[in-house]
Protein backbone atom coordinates (compact mmCIF):
# COMPACT_ATOMS: atom_id res chain seq x y z
CA UNK A 1 0.00 0.00 0.00
CA UNK A 2 2.57 2.47 0.79
CA UNK A 3 4.79 1.47 -2.12
CA UNK A 4 1.38 2.31 -4.27
CA UNK A 5 1.37 6.08 -2.40
CA UNK A 6 5.05 6.69 -2.85
CA UNK A 7 4.40 5.99 -6.73
CA UNK A 8 1.61 7.91 -6.93
CA UNK A 9 3.24 11.12 -5.59
CA UNK A 10 5.33 11.82 -7.74
CA UNK A 11 2.95 10.87 -10.84
CA UNK A 12 0.41 13.78 -9.62
CA UNK A 13 3.08 16.47 -9.20
CA UNK A 14 4.05 16.31 -13.36
CA UNK A 15 0.67 16.89 -14.11
CA UNK A 16 0.39 19.94 -11.96
CA UNK A 17 3.57 21.31 -13.54
CA UNK A 18 2.11 20.69 -16.83
CA UNK A 19 -1.10 22.06 -16.09
CA UNK A 20 1.21 25.00 -14.43
CA UNK A 21 3.18 25.84 -18.26
CA UNK A 22 -0.01 25.75 -19.68
CA UNK A 23 -1.14 28.41 -17.53
CA UNK A 24 2.14 30.71 -17.71
CA UNK A 25 1.18 30.61 -21.40
CA UNK A 26 -2.53 31.41 -20.96
CA UNK A 27 -1.59 34.03 -18.72
CA UNK A 28 0.22 36.30 -21.20
CA UNK A 29 -2.49 36.43 -23.63
CA UNK A 30 -5.85 38.08 -22.24
CA UNK A 31 -7.45 35.37 -19.49
CA UNK A 32 -10.74 33.97 -19.54
CA UNK A 33 -12.38 35.16 -16.62
CA UNK A 34 -12.72 31.04 -15.45
CA UNK A 35 -9.11 30.89 -15.91
CA UNK A 36 -8.22 34.63 -13.83
CA UNK A 37 -10.09 33.19 -11.24
CA UNK A 38 -8.84 29.70 -10.66
CA UNK A 39 -5.06 31.62 -11.02
CA UNK A 40 -6.24 34.42 -8.37
CA UNK A 41 -7.26 30.99 -5.37
CA UNK A 42 -4.17 29.59 -6.27
CA UNK A 43 -1.97 32.58 -5.62
CA UNK A 44 -3.59 33.66 -2.31
CA UNK A 45 -3.01 30.46 -0.56
CA UNK A 46 1.02 30.84 -1.73
CA UNK A 47 1.12 34.61 -0.77
CA UNK A 48 1.14 37.71 -2.46
CA UNK A 49 3.50 36.93 -5.14
CA UNK A 50 1.79 35.92 -8.53
CA UNK A 51 4.89 34.75 -10.69
CA UNK A 52 4.32 31.59 -12.10
CA UNK A 53 7.66 30.42 -11.25
CA UNK A 54 7.29 30.88 -7.42
CA UNK A 55 3.47 29.33 -8.10
CA UNK A 56 5.16 26.22 -9.52
CA UNK A 57 7.99 25.88 -6.23
CA UNK A 58 5.15 26.42 -3.97
CA UNK A 59 3.27 23.43 -5.36
CA UNK A 60 6.41 21.55 -5.42
CA UNK A 61 7.63 22.05 -2.04
CA UNK A 62 3.62 21.59 -0.56
CA UNK A 63 3.69 18.44 -2.48
CA UNK A 64 7.00 17.28 -0.99
CA UNK A 65 5.80 18.26 2.23
CA UNK A 66 2.57 15.73 1.28
CA UNK A 67 4.82 13.26 -0.11
CA UNK A 68 7.22 13.00 3.72
CA UNK A 69 3.76 13.27 5.75
CA UNK A 70 2.64 10.50 4.04
CA UNK A 71 5.55 8.83 4.62
CA UNK A 72 5.94 9.38 7.63
CA UNK A 73 2.28 7.84 8.49
CA UNK A 74 2.80 5.18 6.76
CA UNK A 75 6.16 3.78 8.60
CA UNK A 76 3.98 4.78 11.84
CA UNK A 77 1.51 2.57 10.79
CA UNK A 78 3.46 -0.21 9.66
CA UNK A 79 5.83 -0.05 12.87
CA UNK A 80 2.42 0.31 14.90
CA UNK A 81 1.12 -3.10 13.91
CA UNK A 82 4.39 -4.91 13.87
CA UNK A 83 5.12 -3.93 17.99
CA UNK A 84 1.40 -4.51 18.74
CA UNK A 85 1.72 -8.49 17.29
CA UNK A 86 5.47 -8.46 19.27
CA UNK A 87 3.57 -7.91 22.80
CA UNK A 88 1.25 -10.41 23.25
CA UNK A 89 3.53 -12.91 21.90
CA UNK A 90 6.63 -12.13 24.71
CA UNK A 91 3.41 -12.14 27.40
CA UNK A 92 2.21 -15.64 26.73
CA UNK A 93 5.18 -17.20 25.78
CA UNK A 94 8.38 -16.08 26.15
CA UNK A 95 7.92 -14.33 29.70
CA UNK A 96 9.29 -16.01 32.77
CA UNK A 97 9.33 -14.32 35.63
CA UNK A 98 12.34 -12.70 37.40
CA UNK A 99 14.54 -15.68 38.99
CA UNK A 100 17.47 -15.21 41.48
CA UNK A 101 21.20 -15.01 39.19
CA UNK A 102 22.44 -17.96 38.07
CA UNK A 103 18.56 -20.05 38.12
CA UNK A 104 17.62 -21.48 35.55
CA UNK A 105 13.65 -20.11 34.69
CA UNK A 106 10.97 -22.52 33.30
CA UNK A 107 7.36 -22.67 32.59
CA UNK A 108 7.13 -19.43 35.87
CA UNK A 109 9.63 -21.62 37.93
CA UNK A 110 13.01 -21.08 38.92
CA UNK A 111 15.44 -23.82 39.58
CA UNK A 112 18.88 -24.45 40.47
CA UNK A 113 20.59 -27.87 39.96
CA UNK A 114 23.29 -28.48 42.90
CA UNK A 115 26.48 -31.38 41.92
CA UNK A 116 27.73 -31.30 45.73
CA UNK A 117 26.59 -34.73 47.25
CA UNK A 118 24.53 -34.20 50.36
CA UNK A 119 22.46 -36.10 52.43
CA UNK A 120 18.37 -35.58 52.37
CA UNK A 121 18.74 -32.84 55.18
CA UNK A 122 21.58 -31.23 54.30
CA UNK A 123 19.86 -30.35 50.90
CA UNK A 124 16.44 -29.52 52.41
CA UNK A 125 18.49 -27.03 54.26
CA UNK A 126 20.76 -25.93 51.79
CA UNK A 127 17.59 -25.09 49.65
CA UNK A 128 15.68 -22.82 52.10
CA UNK A 129 18.83 -20.84 52.69
CA UNK A 130 18.54 -19.74 49.51
CA UNK A 131 14.72 -19.41 50.05
CA UNK A 132 13.75 -22.11 48.32
CA UNK A 133 12.50 -25.39 48.59
CA UNK A 134 13.62 -29.34 47.34
CA UNK A 135 12.04 -30.29 44.10
CA UNK A 136 9.04 -30.60 43.92
CA UNK A 137 6.84 -32.62 40.47
CA UNK A 138 3.37 -31.02 40.20
CA UNK A 139 2.81 -30.77 36.91
CA UNK A 140 4.21 -33.24 34.34
CA UNK A 141 3.43 -30.65 31.61
CA UNK A 142 4.46 -28.07 32.99
CA UNK A 143 7.73 -29.17 33.96
CA UNK A 144 8.47 -31.74 30.96
CA UNK A 145 12.12 -30.60 30.79
CA UNK A 146 12.66 -33.21 34.04
CA UNK A 147 11.57 -35.85 31.50
CA UNK A 148 14.78 -36.35 29.79
CA UNK A 149 16.75 -35.70 32.97
CA UNK A 150 19.59 -38.43 33.37
CA UNK A 151 21.20 -38.16 36.65
CA UNK A 152 19.77 -38.84 40.49
CA UNK A 153 18.72 -36.09 42.41
CA UNK A 154 17.04 -35.43 45.81
CA UNK A 155 13.87 -34.22 45.69
CA UNK A 156 11.09 -33.15 48.49
CA UNK A 157 9.58 -36.47 48.82
CA UNK A 158 9.62 -37.90 51.91
CA UNK A 159 7.51 -40.98 53.45
CA UNK A 160 5.45 -39.64 56.53
CA UNK A 161 6.63 -41.94 59.25
CA UNK A 162 3.27 -41.84 61.18
CA UNK A 163 0.92 -42.41 57.98
CA UNK A 164 3.33 -44.25 55.77
CA UNK A 165 2.12 -41.49 52.91
CA UNK A 166 4.47 -40.00 50.77
CA UNK A 167 4.67 -36.21 50.93
CA UNK A 168 5.71 -33.40 49.72
CA UNK A 169 7.81 -30.53 51.59
CA UNK A 170 4.68 -28.31 51.84
CA UNK A 171 2.62 -31.03 53.42
CA UNK A 172 0.25 -32.94 50.26
CA UNK A 173 0.25 -35.84 49.51
CA UNK A 174 1.61 -37.33 46.48
CA UNK A 175 -0.50 -37.66 43.76
CA UNK A 176 -0.41 -40.60 41.56
CA UNK A 177 0.17 -37.89 38.42
CA UNK A 178 3.07 -36.83 39.39
CA UNK A 179 5.68 -39.14 40.12
CA UNK A 180 5.60 -43.28 39.70
CA UNK A 181 7.27 -44.55 42.80
CA UNK A 182 9.74 -47.26 42.46
CA UNK A 183 11.20 -48.89 46.00
CA UNK A 184 14.83 -49.56 46.13
CA UNK A 185 16.14 -50.48 49.76
CA UNK A 186 13.76 -49.06 52.63
CA UNK A 187 14.43 -45.52 52.09
CA UNK A 188 12.02 -43.17 53.04
CA UNK A 189 13.25 -40.06 50.98
CA UNK A 190 13.53 -40.38 47.24
CA UNK A 191 15.73 -39.35 44.53
CA UNK A 192 14.08 -37.94 40.98
CA UNK A 193 14.84 -40.01 38.05
CA UNK A 194 14.38 -39.70 34.16
CA UNK A 195 10.05 -40.09 32.94
CA UNK A 196 8.78 -38.80 36.35
CA UNK A 197 9.81 -41.69 38.73
CA UNK A 198 11.26 -41.55 42.37
CA UNK A 199 13.19 -44.17 43.31
CA UNK A 200 13.40 -44.43 47.44
CA UNK A 201 16.71 -44.18 49.03
CA UNK A 202 18.51 -43.84 52.33
CA UNK A 203 17.63 -40.38 53.38
CA UNK A 204 21.53 -40.46 54.98
CA UNK A 205 23.44 -41.48 51.63
CA UNK A 206 24.75 -38.34 49.98
CA UNK A 207 23.03 -37.22 46.26
CA UNK A 208 23.26 -34.36 44.01
CA UNK A 209 19.89 -32.05 44.69
CA UNK A 210 17.70 -29.71 42.59
CA UNK A 211 16.22 -26.74 44.77
CA UNK A 212 13.07 -24.75 43.58
CA UNK A 213 11.22 -21.58 43.63
CA UNK A 214 7.72 -20.90 42.80
CA UNK A 215 7.21 -17.69 41.30
CA UNK A 216 3.47 -16.33 42.31
CA UNK B 1 10.93 -69.29 39.88
CA UNK B 2 9.34 -66.62 38.28
CA UNK B 3 11.70 -64.08 35.46
CA UNK B 4 12.09 -61.14 33.76
CA UNK B 5 14.57 -60.75 30.46
CA UNK B 6 15.49 -57.87 28.75
CA UNK B 7 17.98 -57.71 25.43
CA UNK B 8 19.12 -54.43 24.02
CA UNK B 9 20.72 -54.47 20.65
CA UNK B 10 22.69 -50.94 20.04
CA UNK B 11 24.22 -50.73 15.84
CA UNK B 12 24.46 -46.87 15.89
CA UNK B 13 25.27 -46.73 12.33
CA UNK B 14 22.92 -50.08 11.42
CA UNK B 15 19.22 -50.78 10.58
CA UNK B 16 17.72 -50.32 12.62
CA UNK B 17 20.14 -48.39 15.08
CA UNK B 18 18.85 -50.58 18.18
CA UNK B 19 16.13 -53.45 18.81
CA UNK B 20 14.87 -54.24 22.55
CA UNK B 21 13.12 -57.60 23.20
CA UNK B 22 11.36 -58.54 26.54
CA UNK B 23 10.67 -62.08 27.70
CA UNK B 24 8.38 -63.15 30.56
CA UNK B 25 9.88 -66.80 31.83
CA UNK B 26 11.90 -67.39 28.33
CA UNK B 27 8.60 -66.35 25.95
CA UNK B 28 9.44 -63.07 23.49
CA UNK B 29 6.17 -61.02 24.67
CA UNK B 30 7.47 -58.03 23.02
CA UNK B 31 9.66 -56.54 20.08
CA UNK B 32 10.98 -53.05 19.76
CA UNK B 33 12.56 -51.48 16.33
CA UNK B 34 13.92 -47.67 17.04
CA UNK B 35 13.94 -45.62 14.43
CA UNK B 36 10.67 -46.76 13.17
CA UNK B 37 8.88 -46.81 16.28
CA UNK B 38 7.93 -50.62 15.24
CA UNK B 39 6.42 -52.77 18.36
CA UNK B 40 5.35 -55.92 18.47
CA UNK B 41 3.38 -57.23 21.20
CA UNK B 42 2.97 -61.06 21.37
CA UNK B 43 0.01 -63.21 23.90
CA UNK B 44 2.03 -64.59 26.51
CA UNK B 45 -0.06 -66.41 29.21
CA UNK B 46 -0.92 -64.08 32.49
CA UNK B 47 0.75 -61.31 30.86
CA UNK B 48 -0.70 -58.00 29.45
CA UNK B 49 1.91 -57.11 27.32
CA UNK B 50 0.24 -53.80 26.16
CA UNK B 51 -0.02 -52.73 29.40
CA UNK B 52 3.42 -53.88 30.57
CA UNK B 53 4.35 -51.80 27.07
CA UNK B 54 3.23 -49.04 28.47
CA UNK B 55 4.49 -48.79 31.80
CA UNK B 56 7.98 -49.81 30.52
CA UNK B 57 8.61 -48.13 27.05
CA UNK B 58 9.97 -44.91 28.83
CA UNK B 59 12.48 -46.56 30.91
CA UNK B 60 13.65 -48.97 28.34
CA UNK B 61 14.42 -46.57 25.85
CA UNK B 62 16.17 -44.73 28.06
CA UNK B 63 18.44 -47.23 29.13
CA UNK B 64 19.18 -48.02 24.86
CA UNK B 65 20.07 -44.21 24.31
CA UNK B 66 22.62 -44.33 27.25
CA UNK B 67 24.04 -48.06 26.05
CA UNK B 68 24.17 -46.42 22.35
CA UNK B 69 26.18 -43.35 24.04
CA UNK B 70 28.31 -45.84 26.18
CA UNK B 71 29.09 -48.03 22.31
CA UNK B 72 29.83 -44.89 21.57
CA UNK B 73 32.43 -43.58 23.62
CA UNK B 74 34.40 -46.84 23.29
CA UNK B 75 34.57 -46.63 19.32
CA UNK B 76 36.22 -43.38 20.11
CA UNK B 77 38.39 -45.29 22.66
CA UNK B 78 39.70 -48.20 20.87
CA UNK B 79 41.04 -48.33 17.42
CA UNK B 80 41.42 -51.66 16.94
CA UNK B 81 43.94 -53.12 14.70
CA UNK B 82 40.61 -53.77 12.51
CA UNK B 83 40.75 -50.30 12.43
CA UNK B 84 37.42 -49.88 12.78
CA UNK B 85 36.00 -50.32 16.54
CA UNK B 86 32.97 -52.91 17.66
CA UNK B 87 30.30 -52.18 15.49
CA UNK B 88 27.15 -53.17 17.59
CA UNK B 89 26.64 -53.81 21.48
CA UNK B 90 24.35 -56.49 23.22
CA UNK B 91 23.50 -56.23 26.97
CA UNK B 92 20.75 -58.17 28.70
CA UNK B 93 19.29 -57.13 32.05
CA UNK B 94 17.56 -60.12 33.92
CA UNK B 95 15.15 -59.89 36.90
CA UNK B 96 13.99 -63.35 38.83
CA UNK B 97 12.15 -63.95 41.80
CA UNK B 98 14.12 -66.29 43.84
CA UNK B 99 12.45 -69.73 45.78
CA UNK B 100 13.67 -67.71 49.54
CA UNK B 101 11.23 -64.43 48.19
CA UNK B 102 13.85 -62.55 47.18
CA UNK B 103 14.10 -61.02 43.81
CA UNK B 104 18.14 -61.57 41.78
CA UNK B 105 18.81 -59.01 39.14
CA UNK B 106 22.05 -58.87 36.61
CA UNK B 107 23.45 -57.85 33.58
CA UNK B 108 25.54 -58.72 31.18
CA UNK B 109 27.04 -56.61 28.01
CA UNK B 110 29.33 -57.60 24.88
CA UNK B 111 30.68 -56.48 21.79
CA UNK B 112 30.03 -58.17 18.32
CA UNK B 113 27.89 -60.53 19.75
CA UNK B 114 30.19 -61.59 22.12
CA UNK B 115 29.48 -61.56 25.77
CA UNK B 116 32.19 -60.22 27.65
CA UNK B 117 31.18 -58.35 30.89
CA UNK B 118 28.96 -59.24 34.35
CA UNK B 119 27.70 -56.96 36.39
CA UNK B 120 25.70 -57.47 39.68
CA UNK B 121 23.91 -54.45 40.83
CA UNK B 122 22.92 -55.59 44.22
CA UNK B 123 26.73 -55.40 44.99
CA UNK B 124 28.33 -53.16 42.58
CA UNK B 125 30.35 -55.90 41.37
CA UNK B 126 31.70 -56.27 38.05
CA UNK B 127 33.38 -59.54 36.47
CA UNK B 128 35.18 -59.51 33.28
CA UNK B 129 34.46 -62.46 31.42
CA UNK B 130 36.83 -62.00 28.50
CA UNK B 131 39.90 -60.04 27.68
CA UNK B 132 38.56 -58.07 25.38
CA UNK B 133 35.37 -57.29 27.52
CA UNK B 134 38.38 -55.02 29.79
CA UNK B 135 37.26 -51.65 27.67
CA UNK B 136 33.84 -52.05 28.27
CA UNK B 137 33.86 -52.52 31.49
CA UNK B 138 35.90 -49.79 32.53
CA UNK B 139 33.61 -47.48 30.06
CA UNK B 140 30.40 -48.70 31.88
CA UNK B 141 32.16 -48.75 35.76
CA UNK B 142 33.60 -45.28 35.04
CA UNK B 143 30.57 -43.50 34.47
CA UNK B 144 28.66 -43.11 37.91
CA UNK B 145 25.20 -42.20 36.32
CA UNK B 146 26.00 -45.20 34.20
CA UNK B 147 25.68 -47.60 37.12
CA UNK B 148 23.17 -45.76 38.67
CA UNK B 149 20.90 -46.37 35.91
CA UNK B 150 21.81 -49.92 35.63
CA UNK B 151 21.40 -50.50 39.37
CA UNK B 152 17.96 -48.69 39.61
CA UNK B 153 16.67 -50.01 36.60
CA UNK B 154 17.01 -53.72 37.10
CA UNK B 155 16.68 -53.71 41.15
CA UNK B 156 13.92 -51.15 41.11
CA UNK B 157 12.09 -51.29 37.95
CA UNK B 158 12.31 -54.73 36.85
CA UNK B 159 11.34 -55.87 40.78
CA UNK B 160 8.48 -53.48 40.53
CA UNK B 161 7.29 -54.79 36.82
CA UNK B 162 7.93 -58.67 37.74
CA UNK B 163 5.50 -57.59 40.57
CA UNK B 164 2.57 -56.42 38.48
CA UNK B 165 3.38 -58.72 35.91
CA UNK B 166 3.24 -62.22 37.24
Amino acid sequence: MGLVRDRWAPHSMETHESHNYKFKLVNHAAPTPREKKRSTSITNACGENSSAFFLTRCIAVALGIRFIVMVTIWSAIVINSLFNQAVPISLNDSYCGPCPKNWLCYGNNCYKFFNESKNWFQSQASCMSQNSSLLKIYSQEDQDLFKLLKSYHWMGLKKNSTNGNWQWEDGSILAPDQITMVDMANGTCAVYGSSFKGYTENCLTPNIYICMQRIV
Amino acid sequence: AKSLDYKFTVTPNGQPWCEIQGQVNGNTFLHYTCGSQEVKLFSVLDVNATQAWNQQRDTLQDVVEELKKTLLDIKAEITAPRGTGPLSLQSSMMCEQESNGRTGASWEFGLDGQISVHFDPRNGNWAVLHGEGRVLKQTLASDKDMTNLLARTSVGDCRKWLKEVL
